[in-house]
């Protein structure tokens, strides 16, 4: 059993719910336990430090204040964004403490909460969480041609605490080969899917996304595998809308990381929420039958 | 040096910590840039003008694009970090009341979303979604996407749960 302090963030007990479940489904199989943060507060995401850069590390130190509160147990997040923002402000206490002086202060800490950050995706990488996953595989995902979308803030900045090489990452491509799945080779893995401009300005997300969605399947992609619930609604949500402009008829399912990981495990689609996407997702056709796996 | 121009060069390097002389115009800022191209300055003209003492990305939409994804920061061969330069920038642009038109759009979306959260602690993207539109004045603006949203289960009424979030302690600094 490992255990975390976990961090939802705002989209995972909203828009994308189903990103929450299934990392909760998969934590249970592969025995991980999971102690959300009492009262955590949103991570200011982009527009924090857009507008008030003070304001985004006292959101920052915050909910690492409230994770410590709990124990020291590292901080695990499926966001992408969440992630950043929390690893930021973790990242300072080592290079510049003293830029946390004026939060720190206005938060009244008498030190800095000096948790570990990690990202889902790093967890799933694990060598006794890989070893869990591989003796866990119940519905192997034979077959389906996977395209791996890292987006921006999933590999960036580099540091200690990088998730992987910030060029050519391969977690994601190494976590749908466990799981017995192809990852097709394409080039726009990390090119930006228009982010936070998705309400101030549509029109570059549809520009932007457009490209990824269109390239994935011209390389053969069935699916596209997130970890990021910004990425995903700009890739799902948006999707229908997107392909129509470009007068493309194709629909590519998009699932989140832990959502892959769950199929393989053979925990029910249902329980990972894959009914709630706005693109169809043909379980059964995609992949082939295994044994169930109830959580 | 002195004069206007000077020292917004040397409030950037002063408060971002990136000191545009550094920049020496490779481009591969420039050549990664999701916004390139869909404003009025490359990310590496942003540097060169500031170098010159312009003062023009103060007045360009471009700082306003930038969404904040780093690829600029982890390909300068001179390690400078162009988004947190971006950010100062729209931040003095909004002190001295030049940010052009057509930032609008992306300054309501970041004072909402920041109003909200410093308000509930977290975020509900539908309330956002509607305040959004009653400040651009399109009040039905995707307002077919919230039935669908609810269908998924995805947004409830009433919005989401509030939590006691450090709103206080952003607001004992008097910032906006």
């Amino acid at each position: 059993m490992v255990r975390f302090s976990y961090f939802p963030g705002c989209s995972l007990h909203s828009t994308a719910r189903e990103f929450d479940e299934s990392i909760r489904a998969i934590s249970k199989v592969l025995d991980i336990e999971l102690r959300e943060i009492d009262d955590w507060c949103c991570c200011g995401a982009t527009p924090a430090h857009a507008l008030d850069p003070e304001a985004a590390t006292i959101l920052g130190l915050w909910n690492l204040s409230h994770a410590a509160r709990g124990g020291d147990e590292p901080v695990l997040t499926g966001c992408a964004s969440c992630f950043s923002r929390l690893r930021a402000v973790r990242e300072e206490m080592d290079a510049a403490p003293s830029h946390l002086d004026g939060a720190r202060a206005r938060l009244g800490l008498a030190e800095d909460p000096r948790v570990d950050v990690i990202h889902l995706a790093q967890l799933l990488a694990r060598p006794d969480i890989v070893e869990k996953i591989k003796e866990s595989l119940r519905r192997p995902l034979t077959g389906l041609k996977v395209a791996c979308y890292y987006g921006c803030l999933l590999t960036r900045p580099r540091g200690e605490r990088a998730v992987d090489d910030t060029e050519d990452p391969r977690i994601l491509e190494n976590l749908v080969q466990m799981v017995g799945a192809e990852a097709v080779d394409w080039p726009l893995r990390l090119d930006c899917c228009g982010a936070s401009m998705a309400m101030p300005r549509p029109d570059l997300v549809h520009e932007l996304s457009g490209k990824i969605l269109m390239k994935a399947h011209e390389r053969g992609a069935q699916a596209m595998v997130v970890a990021c619930p910004l990425c995903h609604s700009n890739l799902d949500f948006q999707q229908a809308a997107i392909l129509r402009e470009r007068g493309a008829d194709f629909k590519l399912p998009v699932l989140y990381l832990s959502q892959l990981v769950g199929l393989a495990l053979g925990i029910p689609a249902a329980e990972l929420g894959i009914q709630r996407h706005f693109v169809p997702v043909p379980v059964d056709q995609l992949i082939p039958a295994g044994e169930e796996n109830r959580v | 040096m002195s004069g206007p121009t000077a020292a917004l060069r040397a409030s950037v390097a002063g408060v971002t910590g990136q000191n545009p002389f550094r920049c020496y115009q490779c481009g591969n800022c420039s050549a990664g840039c999701p916004m390139a191209g869909h404003g009025d300055l490359l990310p590496h003209q942003v540097f060169r003008l500031l170098q010159l003492d312009s003062e023009e990305p103060l007045r360009a939409i471009q700082p306003w694009l930038c969404v904040g994804c780093q690829t600029c920061a982890v390909r300068c061969p001179q390690e400078l970090d162009l988004s947190l330069v971006m950010d100062y920038l729209r931040a003095e642009a909004l002190r001295r009341g030049t940010a052009p038109p057509g930032a609008k759009r992306m300054l309501h979306f970041n004072k909402i979303f920041l109003e909200r959260i410093l308000a509930n602690g977290r975020l509900n993207e539908v309330e956002l979604g509607i305040m959004l539109n009653l400040v651009n004045g399109r009040p039905l603006e995707n307002a077919m996407v919230v039935p669908s949203l609810m269908t998924r289960g995805k947004f409830k009424l009433p919005f989401g749960k509030k939590v006691r979030g450090p709103g206080a302690a952003v607001a004992k600094g008097g910032k906006p």
